[in-house]
């Protein structure tokens, strides 16, 4: 048994852990929950020995434990999986899988034979259709995610952690996931589930810690817990009644302020035909790798259109660069925060004011007295937790760093927003949050795009959903109500083809 | 047997070292073509291996050091010192003894400025850089003016040829391409190659990212020494200068060779590869200009002055070809995710 006792952890200014308690059995599955920025992410850091604690004790079976690097975590049984791929992009899958392994001959060669039949053994068993000799780079998000739960097992730990390893994942491979994980829960391992999706944690969880705030809230069976109670126990608040706002959609007539017609993206998006209107918010989901990102990012931009054409406020773009497109008023959110999104050693304040300067004249000086209060209000309006506006952005947790984008976007003048599943990995009090910010603005007249690969979410706040399959739109769904999850989840394995309810 | 074959070449092709292969093999035609038998005989062959011997090792090493993240800027000025060593000590001691002694000074300084980069974290292009300038003081402290002599036998050994058709400069080439596999087939590889792309996955790997950066350095440094030892040879005296101006090429020669800055990618072969392109274009470029140009003028310039430049301009040029190859490849990678996996 693994016992970590009054763990404290301080980065700077922010406490991250105020003395978290938390215990893994083995042969128990363990979710830990808790709303971003409570250290649910620190506290697996501090167990993989990436990140040391300030004061606290960690024992396994009594025995007190010293982890002061990767490597003491791991020969005391202790693996981890990360929410950010810890593959190396440019060896290949097998080197990836036995980076650290003693499968050697006698003269210290690698044993292919051995190592060969492992590596074929594992990708049968998570289900992967990849070869062991492709580079990584070349995979997919959710096969990497895989990848890396595959590359943690390959220690043969005692206790295993797993931070967020489902937010890529599609549902088929969520399932065959936790069959290996029930599988091997059976063999006695012990396993820490962090998670937003509470399905998932409900599926797979025997045992639950909840987290608020860097210090331990609630820990015990999962089985007397209901939704409310979890949310309670996250955010200290039951949740308020379902407010789904009144949907009104009297804007057709002004006329699209973005029309799409038969765009093409090499072959990943083909004959892609779309109106948005102003105020309304336009869901697209599709699974993972079915043309949305490439597109979303093609009519901000960032990637090249091969056909087609995009026409902005009834003028057609001939070319299109992301600073052409915040110029004219369409800005983009990646939920893929580390290379799309923020500057980490930067200070809170340059990056919510990088975009806004960039686009002003060159030698233009920036106006600090204006430009402070202007975030500072953005801070108050986005309620991000911050140490102060010069702390760097990586001091911030996920969820606020999440938010920190959508203040910087907020300062330009924009009328157009696209997003690319903004709340992956944000905890379900920020959602909230993030999708009533954004009606607020709808009902002002903004224009959303917004990829999520959580279709509940989707359903909760668009007015119109487009569902993507193989790189083209294959179904609409004009009318969002509460029973579209099913038709929507049909929809996305590509069930059945054009038509427009 | 056909599907072997068919794996063989799908292997070549995805290689880093693919282009470069190309491009050597172009080149290589083209002298074929102007020189015919005055380049391809067993003694040019081998007057090319002999020459360039050095600075093909010298680019080995580097590439090394640049797969594990890192960079030497002072490769040159250890070759400037392993020479001055081993010609200073040559009077002293017996040869082999000088030599071996030499050899050991170049692991040495690899161990130092691995050990700089990896456990005190500074940057190795300014470690390296500013050892670059001790290391050159270091050599004109051991040597202070060109001279010394090595016995004649040692040069007739290494200007040989084996076996009638090998030089043995390229047989002491292909020792080094061996080391270098050898380390490949051990975790090291792959070790040292997520060292440079991305640590942070070997140190959660549970691997010794320091230790693995330190290895690539001495593995350089004992490259970096037999290059110096064969630059003695070529030379067949001492100059505490004669490496110096070399690192440069070194790092040229192996973005020529496939490898890339940002480390992990590319290999040994690619690297001596991208040497021996520098070594062929020169060659070719002073065959143009002795036997086709010789002293003719355009407009009052004499047209054997822009020697220099035209073999810059196309190594500017095979430099580009082969960062756009680099480039194309990763679209085109990212481009064949393919949609069909996930019906």
């Amino acid at each position: 048994m693994l016992e970590a006792r009054n763990i404290s952890k301080r980065y700077g200014q922010t406490t991250a852990l105020d003395k978290a308690e938390l215990s893994m059995r083995p042969g128990e599955i363990r979710a830990l929950l808790g709303s971003n920025g409570s250290g649910k992410s620190t506290v697996a850091k501090i167990l993989g020995g990436l990140v040391s604690m300030n004061s606290g004790d960690i024992t396994i079976d009594g025995k007190p434990l010293s982890i002061h690097s990767a490597k003491d975590a791991l020969t005391n049984g202790v693996a981890l999986a990360y929410q950010d791929y810890s593959l190396v992009d440019e060896l290949t899958v097998e080197e990836n899988l036995f980076l650290n392994n003693a499968n050697v001959t006698m003269l210290g060669f690698i044993d292919h034979k051995r190592r060969d039949t492992d590596t074929l053994e594992i990708l049968e068993r998570f289900h992967l259709a990849v070869k062991p000799h492709t580079l990584v780079k070349s995979l997919d998000e959710s096969d990497k995610s895989l990848l890396e739960v595959a590359k943690a097992l390959v220690f043969h730990p005692l206790y295993l952690i797993l931070d967020e390893v489902t937010a890529c994942l599609h549902k088929d491979q969520v399932l065959i996931l936790f069959d290996i994980l029930k599988d091997e829960k059976a063999k006695g391992l012990s396993i820490l589930f962090i998670s937003h999706r509470f399905d998932e944690v409900f599926e797979l969880c025997d045992t639950v810690t909840i987290f608020r705030n860097g210090c331990t809230e609630y820990s015990s069976a999962l089985n007397n817990l209901t939704n409310d109670d979890i949310v309670f126990y996250m955010t200290g608040q039951r949740e308020n009644a379902c407010l789904q706002p009144a949907r009104i959609m009297n804007n057709t007539k002004a006329g699209p302020i973005l029309s799409i017609q038969n765009l093409c993206v090499g072959n990943q998006v083909t004959d892609v035909s779309l109106d948005l209107f102003p105020g309304e918010i336009l869901g697209v989901c599709g699974l993972q790798g079915q043309g949305q990102g490439e597109f979303l990012r093609a009519v901000y931009g960032s990637k090249k259109i091969t056909q087609g054409s995009i026409a902005y406020k009834g003028r057609k773009q001939l070319k299109l660069t992301p600073e052409i497109s915040l110029k004219s008023g369409v800005a983009f959110i990646s939920g893929d925060r580390d290379s799309e999104g923020i500057f980490p050693d930067r200070s809170i304040f340059e990056n919510m004011n990088i975009s806004r300067s960039a686009l002003r004249f060159i030698f233009s000086g920036i106006r600090f007295k204006q430009s402070t209060s202007k975030a500072e209000k953005m801070i108050k309006m986005l309620n991000i937790v911050t140490g102060g506006m010069s702390q760097p952005a990586s001091s911030l947790s996920g969820g606020n760093q999440q938010k920190l984008i959508f203040a910087r976007n907020l300062l330009l003048d924009i009328s157009v927003l696209i997003l690319d599943d903004p709340t992956k990995g944000v905890d379900i009090h920020a959602r909230k949050e993030i999708q009533e910010i954004l009606r607020n603005l709808a009902a002002k007249g903004l224009a959303c795009i917004y990829y999520s690969s959580d279709y509940k979410e989707l359903a909760a706040i668009s007015d119109r959903i487009a569902v993507f399959y193989e790189g083209t739109i294959t179904k609409e769904f004009n009318n969002v109500c509460d029973e579209i999850e099913s038709d929507l989840a049909a929809a996305m394995l590509g069930a059945s083809k054009v038509e427009v309810i | 047997m056909n599907k072997r074959i068919r794996s063989f070449v799908h292997k070549i092709r995805n290689s880093p070292a693919f282009g470069p292969y190309i491009m050597l093999f172009i080149l290589t035609a083209i002298n074929l073509v102007l020189q015919g038998k005055n380049f391809a005989n067993v003694s040019s062959i081998n007057s090319l291996f002999l020459v360039n011997t050095p600075l093909i090792l010298a680019t080995i090493a580097q590439a090394v050091i640049i797969f594990s993240g890192g960079i030497d800027l002072s490769i040159g000025a250890t070759l400037s010192v392993v020479n001055a060593t081993a010609i200073v000590l040559g009077t002293v001691m017996p040869i082999p003894l000088a030599w071996a002694c030499a050899f050991l000074a170049a692991v040495l300084l690899g161990a130092v400025k691995g050990s700089i980069v990896a456990y005190l974290r500074v940057p190795a292009i300014l470690v390296t850089f500013a050892l670059s300038f001790v290391l050159e003081g270091v050599a004109l402290l051991i040597l202070p003016q060109p001279g010394g002599t090595i016995p004649s036998s040692i040069y007739s050994v290494y200007g040989g040829v084996f076996a009638a058709v090998i030089p043995i400069s390229a047989l002491v080439i292909i020792c080094v391409l061996i080391f270098c596999e050898i380390l490949n087939k051990r975790p090291l590889g792959a070790q040292m190659k997520a060292a440079g792309s991305n640590p942070r996955s070997l140190y959660i790997a549970g691997v010794n990212v320091q230790k693995t950066k330190m290895k690539a350095y001495i593995a350089a440094g004992a490259i970096t020494g037999i290059a110096g030892l064969c630059l003695t040879i070529l030379a067949s005296s001492g100059d505490p200068k004669i490496g110096n101006a070399l690192s440069l090429n070194t790092i040229a020669a192996s973005i020529l060779g496939g490898v890339s800055l940002s480390g992990g990618w590319g290999t040994a072969g690619g690297a001596a590869s991208g040497a021996l392109f520098l070594g062929v274009l020169n060659n070719l470029i002073f065959y143009i200009f002795n036997n086709v140009i010789k002293s003719s003028t355009i407009a009052g310039i004499k047209l054997s002055y822009l020697q220099q430049l035209l073999t810059n301009i196309i190594i500017i040029l095979g430099l580009c070809s082969s960062l756009l190859a680099h480039l194309k490849k990763n679209n085109s990678r990212k481009g064949h995710k393919n949609i069909n996996e996930n019906k």
